[in-house]
């Protein structure tokens, strides 16, 4: 029996176990091609600290790596135990990209990240480059498959229903592919794991030089990081309002709960920089607004409208009678009574079938629904507007910030005066949860403000779960949350051990802790090892 | 799955941070949990195929969602486990072999006579496997089906329970007996094989014997994947489980595409990191494996 609580369990057990996903993934992303970079100055330059640099950070790398693996798998197998009549009905579209992303990417990028662990010994160092290379090839094709389903959830294009199947169909490979929101998703995405990347280097790499310590190792890693983070940045801001703009075009409802645009405003609309959104009343308090801003951002026009909630909810009132009719006829259809009349009827109506189901909630039989459930369900399809207002606020906040932190390392790192900065790189080294808390909230805003869809327009999130009992969802939830403590205090541990440690950690007895000057007591267990055989 | 899913967790972390302190019960710790990650899954997946076999007791609705009617115990039926022994030896004797072609001395000793006692569990559980398949146990047999390239729905067709339904394919398609019989005769090859030391060609008579076996089931259960016992026209068969015609297409090309070359980097991979791995190596480089 499906039940609320099973459907806010289901949810809840995604969201933790995506949001966990996501603290692994965009490091990932980022760092791979910082030792892509780090490794090709090395072939370069054959200087020895930036192939130094390359294993060490590739080491870091390497504890990361697991636990993305270990959190992904946990993401395929949700869809068939928790999302089983989701997988029925939309599998015929999304399951290609997650197979194509296996075949494709995932192979290459776990077999080359063995090679690249192991096969310093037996490689040349082009040859080793290319590994590297191939592994963040790798990484950054995953994550463009896994957006391209991702985007399709948001935007379903180039699929049908079909009542014979009870299924949505593919009707178009390229559509699917070359979705604007899944582009733009991507690229975005992306670019946030490079910032991700430079950051965590930028951060610790300041450690060192606030302690002192491997000072030309950290000088190079800090240089590279500054320059390809404030890259990177600068494409996330840019990438985030061509987003902005895609939203204006085909997910309107997310982009007025963003903005608690309750009301349809003359063009062109004002941005509301702050406010206390009130989702009952329907009013934003206290708003700031700067005016023309939003009109610029989501249309890039003067004369066009951002169409408010309200307006969305009257629109939205008139799909759900509309997706009645198609329900009334689907069922028609599902009894056999298969006349080319009805199918017709069906045909006309059947974009609005989504919406239809959403009255599922409320009553088994959609056709005889209530005035009261049809209001219920119109008032349904826009999201709590207050958890996306703020997270929206928080992820631009942190964005600008660490533009201003890539901006001054670039600056002061390009006029040599970065080590009398001690504030500044103080500064630095606390940014370093910044990323993080930038794209988890990112991910609330993209998939908070998709509800109650899981297929934008299509099916409610409410129909998609399997059919379990909330026992056994309570169970693997709190399975699920000591197991991945545990992990993350075993990952943190490691990352917190390696990191303190530098370059050191590579017992090549060129480095800090490894000169007797300073002797770390915490080092003792490690043997020292042939120089560049650690993985 | 939820099994399955938890044991997987070890595994890419084992892999990687098991090296990363060098305690031995920190390495110990990590070790036990990459067993499990080998062994449950290995057990869990063949309990799965067993239980397939049997017919797993669900239903789908009007609007094809599946509903599960059985319980969660009845999943240990003994022939299931019968099956998962069938499966996690005949994986652990593939390792095993493996390991007495890569590693040297002791560690190649101690990996064939685990090969050969693993072997030997694989074959009698496959034979008692089919025993209780010859005793008889109840299949599907399809009455009534939709042309093949029709849109895929479950539900149109008819199907009853008959005995021995799983047998039919064996009369109906004599060929397919050949898997059985395969199986049994490169078992006893490989057997053979690892006991003269020739662990290449027992590599290669053992994948044999891993096909075979899994053509076995896969043979007796077609053209079914997903049979229901309970509701019998519920079950999923190859073509009404199948996605749309384009999906599969797409699917065929990348496949095409893809496959090929993720052979070539695998073998380009296995050649750069080939040779025995010696004592000597790991030594020299203690947490470097």
């Amino acid at each position: 029996m499906i039940t609320e609580e099973v459907v806010d369990l289901s949810r809840l057990q995604f969201a933790i176990t995506a949001l966990y996903h996501f603290i692994f993934v965009p490091l990932t992303l980022g760092l791979a091609f910082l030792l892509v970079i780090m490794e090709s100055v090395y072939v370069m330059t054959r200087k020895q600290v930036y192939k130094d640099m390359t294993q060490f950070w590739g080491k870091l790398f390497g504890i990361n790596f697991a636990l993305g693996v270990t959190t992904g798998l946990t993401m395929e197998f949700q869809f068939g135990t928790n999302w089983a009549y989701y997988s029925h009905y939309v599998g015929d579209i999304f399951g290609a990209p997650l197979a194509i992303e296996g075949l494709m990417a995932f192979f290459l990028e776990s077999t080359f990240i063995g090679l690249f662990f192991f096969g310093w010994d037996r490689l040349s160092p082009r040859r080793h480059l290319m590994v590297t290379f191939l592994m963040a090839l790798g990484s950054n094709l995953s994550a463009l498959w896994i957006l391209i389903a991702n985007g399709w959830m948001q935007n379903p294009v180039g699929a049908e229903f079909s009542y014979e199947t009870m299924r949505m169909e593919m009707t178009s490979f390229a559509d699917l592919v070359f979705n604007p929101v899944a582009q733009v998703k991507f690229v975005h995405t992306v670019a946030a794991g490079y910032v991700t990347g430079s950051m965590f280097v930028l951060s610790i790499s300041a450690y060192y030089l606030l302690k002192k310590q491997d000072l030309p190792f950290a000088r190079r890693s800090f240089a590279i990081a500054s320059a390809f983070g404030l890259a990177s940045i600068l494409s996330v801001i840019i990438l985030g309002d061509e987003s902005g703009y895609e939203l204006g075009d085909v997910q309107k409802t997310k982009l007025a709960a963003i903005e608690a645009e309750w009301d349809t405003h003359p063009a062109p609309a004002s941005f509301t920089l702050f406010g206390i959104p009130d989702q009952e009343n329907q009013t934003t308090d206290y708003a700031i607004k700067i005016p023309y801003a939003l009109g610029l951002i989501a249309t890039r026009s003067l004369d066009e409208e951002v169409t408010g909630i309200k307006d969305l909810i009257k629109e939205h009132e008139v799909r759900i009678r509309n997706g009645m009719v198609a329900y009334g006829l689907l069922v028609k259809l599902r009894s056999g009574q298969t006349d080319p009349e009805t199918i017709a009827a069906f045909e006309d109506v059947k974009k609005d079938l989504g919406y239809g189901l959403l009255l599922k909630r409320y009553t088994e039989n959609v056709v005889d629904a209530t005035e009261e459930q049809i209001q219920a369900a119109a008032h349904d399809t826009i999201p709590n507007v207050a958890p996306l207002f703020w997270s929206f606020r928080i992820m631009v906040a942190s964005g600008f910030t660490m533009l201003l932190i890539f901006a001054l390392a670039f600056y002061f790192n390009a006029t040599r005066k970065l080590e009398s900065k001690r504030r500044f790189l103080k500064a630095v080294l606390w940014s370093l949860p910044l990323p993080w808390i930038a794209a988890e909230t990112g991910w609330v805003v993209a998939e908070y403000g998709r509800q109650p869809w899981s297929i934008g327009e299509i099916l409610p999130t409410h129909l998609s779960t399997s059919t379990l009992e909330a026992g056994s969802l309570y169970t693997s939830i709190g399975a699920i949350v000591a197991f991945y403590t545990l992990l993350l205090v075993i990952e943190m541990f490691l990352m917190f051990k390696y990191a303190r440690l530098g370059p050191s950690a590579l017992h090549t007895g060129r480095y800090h802790f490894e000169q007797g000057a300073a002797k770390d007591t915490s080092d003792k267990e490690d043997k020292p090892e042939i120089a560049g055989g650690a993985a | 799955m939820m099994l399955v899913l938890f044991a997987l967790f070890f595994r890419p972390v084992g892999f990687d941070y098991r090296s990363k302190i060098a305690d031995p019960r920190w390495r110990s710790t990590w070790d036990w949990g990459l067993f499990i990650s080998g062994a449950v899954p290995a057990l869990v997946f063949g309990v799965a195929f067993g239980n397939l076999l049997l017919g797993v007791d669900f239903y789908l609705d009007d609007f094809l969602r599946p509903h599960y009617t059985g319980s969660f115990f009845d999943l240990f039926h003994p022939f299931a486990l019968i099956c998962g022994v069938v499966s996690l030896t005949m994986l652990a004797a593939h390792g095993a072999i493996w390991l007495q072609m890569r590693a040297d001395k002791v560690v190649a000793e101690r990996a064939g006579r685990a090969g050969i006692l693993m072997l030997l569990v694989m074959l009698a559980a496959f034979a008692a496997g089919g025993l209780v398949l010859l005793k008889g146990l109840p299949g599907l047999h399809i009455d009534m089906m939709p042309p093949k390239d029709a849109l895929p729905n479950p539900l149109s067709k008819q199907v009853s329970v008959v005995e021995d339904g799983w047998l039919a394919n064996y009369t109906t398609y004599r060929w397919m007996i050949a898997a059985p019989v395969i199986a049994f005769v490169t078992g006893l090859l490989s057997l053979l094989l690892i006991k003269a030391r020739r662990s290449g060609l027992a590599f290669a008579t053992h994948s044999i014997t891993m096909t075979a076996i899994i053509c076995t089931a896969a043979f007796s259960l077609f053209p079914f994947v997903l049979p229901s016992l309970s509701n019998p026209n519920s079950s999923l068969t190859l073509w009404d489980a199948a996605s749309s015609h384009l999906t599969l297409n797409v699917m065929f090309i990348a496949a095409m595409i893809f496959v090929p070359i993720i052979l070539l980097y695998t073998l380009w991979t296995y050649k750069v990191m080939w040779g025995r791995v010696t004592s000597k190596q790991i030594d020299g480089n203690p947490l470097a494996y």
